[in-house]
């Protein structure tokens, strides 16, 4: 995971100089992961590549903005996840989004009880309130450490523990009433 | 992982796991693989389109008030130095002021002309000898009396027209 950080650093470090094959390497690099992440924050498949894409779009267009030598992922990260918000506030109408983890944990369980059990986990997790989601999907879904996802939230880490004891907490009584 | 970490891990220790085993199902996720770079066509919306319009109106209003603003300020008003330190004194520019008998008084006209000059002024009436502001000489404008027919002529004259329109065609 290091390894990938430093070369995706590096990559954007060359894209920034001009180099203009090497932002299509970075793209090829983390797309996957992108995908992923802004999948997790609970947007459909649709959705979700096009968020990727306007993510790759807007870091390319923000090229100039790069300082040499930052971290590239967490840079993109930090850009998926304001498109993340965005395509949320377009969408806040249809519930047709939150629904999409839910699915998933429905159908690609390990066991049926399992992925019931996940299912109804989503369903808690879509109804957390924004900031505690995104906190929880960072740091346990997509495995982020705390300072991580202080930075793709753009707050304070205190700001992220608070969030997150929040969240379970909120988690463990609906997942009890439920 | 810290202290907190693992204190927090102990308490929601089954809840944790289900979320990182439900962020695991993602893990097979892959991009739909659209080749990159990827020209995408603008998305063309109503709110969008307003806020252009209004924002090029006001910018095309801002630019007008600023022309009339510019030429107000250079063209109608004269700025009065004054002492340093002080504001300048900024005063609107007035047409300058002419009182009625400083008006251009024609002199090669006749007396009717001038009875005529006299009644567009009403306000102030020609002085009776004054020098002519035109050619310096002293113009006496005084109207005299012989130039108006009186009433009596005026009778005589419309009875011999009267007469000459009236009088039967002699007979030869």
């Amino acid at each position: 995971m290091e390894g990938r950080r430093a070369l995706a650093s590096r990559l954007m470090d060359r894209a920034a100089s001009g180099d203009e094959a090497a932002f299509g390497e970075l793209a090829s690099l983390v797309q996957d992961e992108l995908y992923r992440f802004v999948l997790a924050h609970g947007l459909c498949a649709d959705d979700a590549a096009d968020a990727t894409q306007e993510t790759l779009l807007r870091a390319c267009r923000r090229l100039k903005a790069w300082r040499l030598g930052a971290d590239a992922v967490g840079w993109v990260y930090g850009i998926a996840m304001n498109v993340v918000r965005e395509v949320r506030r377009r969408r806040w109408r249809s519930r047709t989004a939150e629904v999409e983890l839910e699915l998933l944990a429905g159908a690609d369980g390990p066991t049926r009880a399992d992925g019931d059990e996940l299912a109804v986990v989503a369903a808690a997790l879509a109804r957390l309130p924004a900031r505690q989601r995104e906190a929880v999907v960072c740091r346990f879904l997509r495995q982020m450490s705390v300072r991580e996802t202080a930075d793709v939230m753009g707050c304070a880490e205190g700001t992220v523990k608070a969030a997150v004891f929040a969240a379970l907490d909120n988690l463990r009584q609906m997942l009890g009433s439920a | 992982m810290n202290d907190e970490d693992r204190d927090m891990r102990r308490r929601h220790g089954e809840l944790i796991g289900a979320l990182e085993r439900l962020g695991g199902l993602l893990d097979g996720q892959r991009y739909p693989g659209r080749a990159w770079p990827v020209e995408r066509r603008r998305r063309i919306s109503l709110p969008g389109v307003i806020f252009r319009l209004t924002f090029g109106a006001a910018v095309a209003a801002g630019v007008l008030l600023a022309v009339a603003a510019a030429y107000w300020l250079a063209f109608t008003r004269t700025v009065q130095p004054t002492a340093p330190g002080k504001p300048p004194v900024v005063k609107r520019v007035q047409p300058p002021e002419k009182s009625a008998d400083q008006w251009p008084i024609p002199t090669d006209v006749d007396v009717s002309m001038a009875a005529q000059v006299r009644w567009a002024l009403p306000t102030a009436p020609l002085p009776s000898a004054e020098r002519d502001p035109n050619t310096a000489e002293r113009v006496d404008w005084s109207i005299p009396a012989a130039a108006f027919p009186t009433l009596k002529d005026l009778a005589e004259e419309l009875e011999r027209d009267v007469a000459e329109y009236t009088e039967p065609p002699s007979s030869t």
